[in-house]
């Protein structure tokens, strides 16, 4: 489990990236969502033991070891048994994919070469690039690359993985494709999944959190929070010329276009009338509902 | 997936020999196409002057090896970023012995290089029937490991290594321009810049004591200042990504 307790973080330039964050993550998928800006990837550094917060305590209790490391004081120790997938993940682009897991397993204090040579092949069988292992990475897809970055966050079977923007730039097949590899392995550790995507965290996460200018807006199983916007959202199919009005009189959550038409879902305690009908909470409207709270009250 | 037997963290023996591993695999393209330009066209061109009779190939010019090592870490180190979110920094490696371990794997490739061009001039001395020993002593080693360090140390250093480089050579080249508009004999461009004369009188009266020393004592003193002057750069570069821990 990873425990977050009033973690801050000011960049030298006084921006509040994180501002009093508090989480308990359990094993499993937990989905953090929020926009640009939202504190996430600053979040992610800061586990990923990249930067040290300005306040507050991280700790983590792996399933091997009863005691808690504690992350600011102890980095080296996380280190160990932690696997980052950064967003922008460099490789080095003339060398092959085997060879390059090699590389990170030593690294990674896989010092035997048998355990490294049957570490990279099960990995490199695991996210489907055993084909392409001889190939330079310079030649990987997108997906591949971002299969290759779960690779080599999977080295030394760590307990704790962070994923950050994983599906940012994939194609829906190499989506889906990653997506699954994933679900795979997050069954049995912590994974930390940060995205912008809303459907990536509804279709692999049994718990997520919802971030907004550096503070946690909302936190739960993806059911409970659907849940708990039950019977406050609405919807109604108009005509594009009418969304400005429409925007001036209600607080539109999101608006999409179907057939020419525009289909717009609000927030609303009680029935709007006006043509609007109840639907059942999505996750992005949950998300969208979420942000323009925290825009309101800030 | 097999469990498998981790050290607490690597062996820094294995980080530096998986380093030069690396780093040799990952300078592989760039290393052939250098050799391609010495072997062919320096050949060429070496052979040329061998026939032509000229003075060229039989002299005592230094090739400018500690030109290209100064240059040359920005190659090594052109796909790990050293600042900001940098993934290298996430693995359970010291990140000064590690970024040292990378110092050391790109040190050897550049003594392989300097190998490879000392076995080729001597060759070519061999052919021309000049002194091989003197070709040899065309290349400046010392300078070039203490370049190869001040260089290290510059991309490690340095957030916008890049940016400080080229203004840094932009100024002197600036400065050179000033020198030559305004045209003045012997003045250097040196004169127009704001205490640069007072600063290099003061070296010059530091520096003239030594100069009267026997030439092996000023030959220990320039490498213990190159060597120094790098190892010191480059510790203090290192120095930037320490661990920084709030107790």
């Amino acid at each position: 489990m990873l425990e977050l307790h009033g973690v801050s973080h000011i960049y030298p330039n006084g921006t509040r990236a994180l501002d009093s964050v508090t989480l308990s993550i359990p094993r499993g998928m937990y989905g953090l969502l929020g926009p640009n800006g939202a504190g996430k990837s600053t979040l992610m550094r800061t586990v990923a033991t990249l930067q040290t917060p300005t306040e507050g305590t991280v700790r983590f209790t792996s399933a091997s070891s009863a005691q808690a490391i504690d992350v600011v004081r102890e980095p080296e120790r996380l280190r160990r048994t932690l696997g980052y997938l950064p967003q922008d993940f460099g490789v080095y682009p003339r060398v092959s994919a085997y060879d390059m897991l090699d590389h990170m397993a030593v690294l990674k204090g896989v010092a035997s070469p048998a355990d490294r040579r049957s570490t990279v092949e099960t990995l490199l069988h695991q996210v489907n690039l055993w084909s392409v292992r001889r190939k330079m990475l310079s030649g990987f897809s997108g997906g591949m690359r971002q299969r290759f970055g779960i690779a080599q966050a999977l080295i030394g079977n760590p307990e704790l993985i962070i994923v950050d923007e994983p599906t940012a730039g994939l194609d829906p097949e190499e989506r889906n494709r990653f997506l699954n590899l994933l679900a795979e392995i997050g069954e049995s550790v912590v994974v930390i999944l940060s995205t912008h995507i809303v459907e990536d965290v509804s279709d692999l996460c049994h718990r997520m959190a919802v971030m907004a200018d550096g503070r946690v807006q909302l936190e739960g199983s993806p059911q409970q929070l659907m849940q708990s916007t039950r019977g406050r959202i609405w919807m109604k199919v108009i005509e594009r010329g009418e969304l400005a009005r429409y925007r001036e009189q209600y607080e539109i959550l999101s608006t999409r276009l179907f057939a020419g038409r525009t289909v717009v879902h609000i927030l609303s305690d009680r029935d709007p009338g006006n043509g609007f009908t109840s639907v059942d909470a999505g996750l992005q409207d949950v998300y969208f509902s979420t942000l323009a709270q925290s825009r309101r009250a800030a | 997936m097999s469990a498998v037997t981790l050290q607490a963290t690597p062996r820094w023996i294995d980080a530096v020999l998986e380093q030069v591993r690396v780093t040799g695999l990952s300078l592989r393209r760039d290393a052939l196409v250098v050799v391609a330009a010495v072997l062919g066209v320096g050949t060429f061109l070496v052979v040329g002057e061998i026939l032509t009779g000229g003075p060229g190939f039989d002299s005592d010019e230094t090739i400018p090896t500690a030109l290209f090592s100064f240059f040359y870490p920005f190659l090594v180190w052109r796909n790990d970023k050293r600042f900001g979110p940098a993934f290298l920094w996430t693995l359970p490696v010291d990140r000064r012995r590690l970024a040292l371990a990378k110092v050391l794997a790109g040190f050897v490739w550049l003594m392989v290089g300097v190998a490879f061009l000392a076995t080729w001039l001597l060759a070519l001395a061999l052919l021309a029937d000049v002194s091989p020993g003197r070709m040899v002593t065309r290349i400046p080693f010392i300078a070039t490991i203490g370049a190869y360090l001040l260089g290290s140390a510059v991309v490690l250093g340095l957030r916008h290594a890049v940016r400080w480089t080229l203004g840094t050579i932009g100024f002197l080249f600036l400065m050179g321009l000033v020198g030559d508009v305004v045209n003045r004999p012997n003045d250097g461009e040196w004169k127009y810049v704001p205490g640069a004369e007072a600063f290099f009188s003061m070296v010059l009266q530091f520096m003239t004591p030594w100069l009267s020393v026997p030439e092996s004592a000023q030959w220990a003193m320039t490498t213990f200042l190159w060597f120094g002057a790098g190892l010191a750069a480059l510790w203090a570069a290192l120095s930037r990504h320490g661990e920084r821990r709030r107790h």
